[in-house]
């Protein structure tokens, strides 16, 4: 039977276990007072629109109401309260902030863990790749240098952008950021593909590069074949993938033979494996985020920010539970 | 905002401080006046030296040009409807003057308008990045261009690199190259972007004014005028293209009427639909429409609640919680508290969504069909289809959306439209043709 996270659990794990450090990693001390912050204080009663003057009243807060999961918001010109709730502050700055969630494939992932809380090391790497994908893209196309990757506890990645200049992005731009990362919409029903951009070629070369690399070493021989491929030809395009250690936009155009058609491959590539963002969240300048540290009470697991080095070596099994840690 | 420190300016741009205006209300009446004139007759002019004007003549002529644009700055400043229709005016006029503006004239507006960090040539994009033929490494750069874009752009390439706050618009429609936080691209594709920073501009100076012009009450009576111009004005303009919410004959509410809506708000619509939610830019353009079209804040909510498919899990008030601040914003209730006019056809072409310009001639011939069928439930065969058809795909290939939507609608209505240049004009023009609106004499009977 499935254990499910209990008031005991969280008195010993906030008590003992759960470490600012984290949180403080993602968002600093820089305005904490005037930082708002949300709790899941039971299974139906959230509370957001809470501020608190120190880390200590933090804690104390933490330590008293026991919360199943904290978030973390933006920076207003004041510290929220019920009674002045953020609708009525002005908004200040928050960290550009992007979420992909594993249940954005669910019409791609060909394991069993549609739309459940399980993930596997199969649709785990559809994580990883987007991860990867968004990493190179922030930095090298946008210049962004502060970047922060956290396993949400469940079935995604959070990616924190700390840059001054990012922090202080309003809901437009971020929108744009989004939609300049978009290729599929409508991912949950009927997946509309847009085209892969002419004059954004550095994304584009990516896509013939990353996404294409991952393509071809997760596919089967037998989805090539539906593609176009013959089963010779199938077989040789994964080896020739698999033996380039550094996979580059011409590689891709060799692996594709002459008779099969090119769009139908790069629409399945993208389908497959191209990043899957959830738009409201970085759009959204008030949104809240789970808090780095804090534990995920759908499955126990915590929170964890990943060494930006290891990220594609992390595995989402390779985290505690937080019965592991009391 | 960008820093004009050592930026030489045009004498044509508007923002550019005059020296040796002396305010004088009572003698710029006239060339208020004579501006509104010009506006209403959509006239746009250039502002252009030629040989024959000795510079005494040509000073006295830049004066009375800024003269008059002050005095409607004064004007409006204390009412936003007017103030949006003197900025879509001049954010026009200057479009137009901007298009046909040197090489040289347009580097210096734009570092202007973006500032100087912001807005680089590729010269200086690459000393600041410390890199070198940009435009080679990236398959940018073709000799050809050098001779067609010489004059006035640094080594000649036709390409600006801007950076990526600053032009939104581009960067979520991926039209440019985008590198180390600098969109780069031919200066043309920034177009959209830098009439928006210019109206934004237009908008904050003239917000600024509003003290002043309340604290001075002589001024105010001064200005009562011209105000009263613009309203008649500004009356007819928007009952050229629509109508006022509460002007709308009961029924059932116009804004159900899908099928008169011009092709881009259908279309958003069903995306909508299908995907449960707009991209910003969509949403503003689609929820000032539907505004305007009557539809009052309650109804929208109720409207995009009723179309969101995220909305599972969610009841009505938990999802009114969640967006009723942006809906108060397109009504002018929220953050700048601005009542925006919904966006006209060449600035959705260029910054929003428009059929016509942004997506494929064979798609969009389906588009019409859907439409088509929507307003007859059935399959018709219409004369000269194919040739109305040819027509519109002529048109989006030579780049004029407008003209091609102007054709949709004759093939659609069975009717010609003589101006478009507002999705309201559409509407207003489909509902006339349904018999649904009633002529204003008609009705005062």
């Amino acid at each position: 039977m499935e254990k499910t996270v209990n008031k005991e659990d969280l008195r010993k794990f906030y008590e003992s276990i759960f470490d600012l450090k984290p949180l403080i990693k993602a968002i600093g001390l820089t305005d904490f007072e005037r930082r708002e912050f949300g709790f899941l204080l039971s299974k139906d009663v959230f509370s957001r629109n809470l501020s608190f003057k120190t880390l200590s009243d933090f804690k104390n807060f933490i330590l008293e109401k026991l919360p199943l999961q904290q978030f973390v918001g933006a920076v207003y010109d004041q510290g929220p309260t019920f009674s002045n709730p953020i609708q009525k502050l002005n908004w200040s700055y928050r960290e550009f902030i992007f979420d992909v969630d594993l249940d954005a494939y669910d019409m791609v992932r060909h394991c069993d863990c549609k739309g459940s809380k399980q993930v596997c090391e199969d649709c785990w790497s559809l994580a990883q790749d987007a991860a990867l994908f968004l990493d190179e893209t922030l930095r090298i196309d946008f210049g962004f240098e502060d970047l922060i990757f956290v396993f949400s506890g469940r079935r995604g990645i959070h990616c924190w952008v700390r840059d001054h200049v990012a922090k202080e992005l309003d809901s437009e731009q971020r929108s744009a950021i989004v939609s300049y990362l978009t290729m599929i919409t409508d991912e949950k029903r009927s997946q509309k593909l847009e085209e892969i951009p002419k004059y954004a070629k550095l994304l584009r070369d990516r896509v013939f590069q990353k996404i294409a690399k991952s393509f071809f070493l997760n596919v089967s021989k037998k989805d090539l074949n539906l593609l176009g491929f013959r089963p010779e030809e199938a077989e040789k395009a994964i080896e020739f993938v698999e033996s380039k250690e550094k996979f580059s936009p011409e590689n891709y155009y060799k692996t594709i033979p002459e008779h099969v058609d090119p769009k139908r491959v790069s629409m399945a590539i993208v389908l497959g494996r191209y990043p899957r963002l959830d738009k409201p969240v970085t759009s959204d300048i008030r949104r809240l985020l789970r808090i780095p540290g804090s534990v995920h009470s759908a499955t126990g697991k915590i929170c964890t920010i990943i060494d930006s080095h290891k990220l594609e070596n992390f595995s989402p099994k390779d985290v505690p539970t937080i019965w592991d840690l009391i | 905002m960008g820093s004009s420190e050592g930026v030489i300016l045009p004498d044509w741009f508007l923002l550019k401080h005059v020296s040796g205006l002396d305010f004088d209300p009572e003698a710029w009446v006239g060339l208020a006046d004579e501006r509104i004139e010009r506006f209403s007759r959509r006239e746009r002019w250039l502002l252009r030296r030629s040989s024959a004007v000795f510079e005494d003549e040509w000073l006295l002529l830049v004066k009375r040009e800024f003269a008059g644009h002050v005095l409607l700055r004064l004007a409006v400043s204390e009412d936003e409807r007017l103030a949006s229709w003197l900025v879509e005016n001049e954010g026009d006029l200057f479009e137009y003057r901007f298009r046909a503006a040197l090489n040289k004239e347009k580097l210096q507006v734009m570092r202007f308008l973006f500032g100087k960090d912001k807005m680089l040539s590729i010269n200086d994009l690459e000393k600041v990045l410390g890199e070198e033929n940009i435009l080679k490494r990236f398959g940018l750069y073709t000799p050809s261009r050098v001779r067609h874009f010489r004059s006035g752009i640094e080594e000649s390439s036709g390409y600006v690199a801007i950076y990526f706050t600053d032009v939104p618009d581009v960067i979520g429609s991926k039209r440019a190259l985008l590198y180390k936080g600098w969109a780069i691209a031919p200066l043309f594709v920034f177009f959209g972007s830098i009439k928006r920073k210019f109206e934004a501009l237009l908008r904050e100076k003239i917000k600024k004014l509003q003290d002043r012009v309340a604290g001075e009450p002589a001024l105010q009576e001064k200005l009562k005028a011209i105000r009263d111009k613009l309203r008649k004005i500004a009356k007819k303009y928007s009952s050229d293209f629509g109508f006022e919410p509460g002007e709308i004959p009961s029924g059932t509410p116009l804004f159900n009427r899908v099928d008169l809506m011009p092709p881009c708000m259908q279309e958003l619509i069903m995306i909508l639909s299908k995907k449960g939610h707009l991209e910003h830019g969509e949403r503003f353009q689609l929820g000032l429409f539907l505004k305007r079209l009557g539809m009052s804040l309650e109804d929208q909510l109720r409207f995009w609640y009723d179309q969101a498919v995220d909305n599972i899990g969610l009841n009505y008030e938990e999802f009114t919680r969640k967006v009723e601040y942006i809906i108060r914003h397109l009504y002018g209730l929220e953050g700048s508290k601005i009542d925006y006019s919904p966006p006209k056809c060449k600035t959705i072409a260029e910054s929003y969504f428009c059929t016509f310009a942004h997506k494929d001639p064979e798609e969009v011939e389906k588009t019409v069909l859907s439409m088509i069928r929507l307003r007859s439930g059935e399959e018709k065969t219409l004369k000269n289809y194919e040739n109305f058809i040819a027509k519109i795909k002529s048109d989006m290939v030579s780049g004029k959306p407008v003209l091609a939507c102007k054709t949709a609608f004759h093939l659609v209505f069975d009717k010609p439209l003589k101006h478009l240049s507002h999705p309201l004009q559409w509407f207003y023009q489909a509902a006339k043709k349904e018999g649904l609106l009633e002529e204003k004499n008609n009705k005062e009977k």
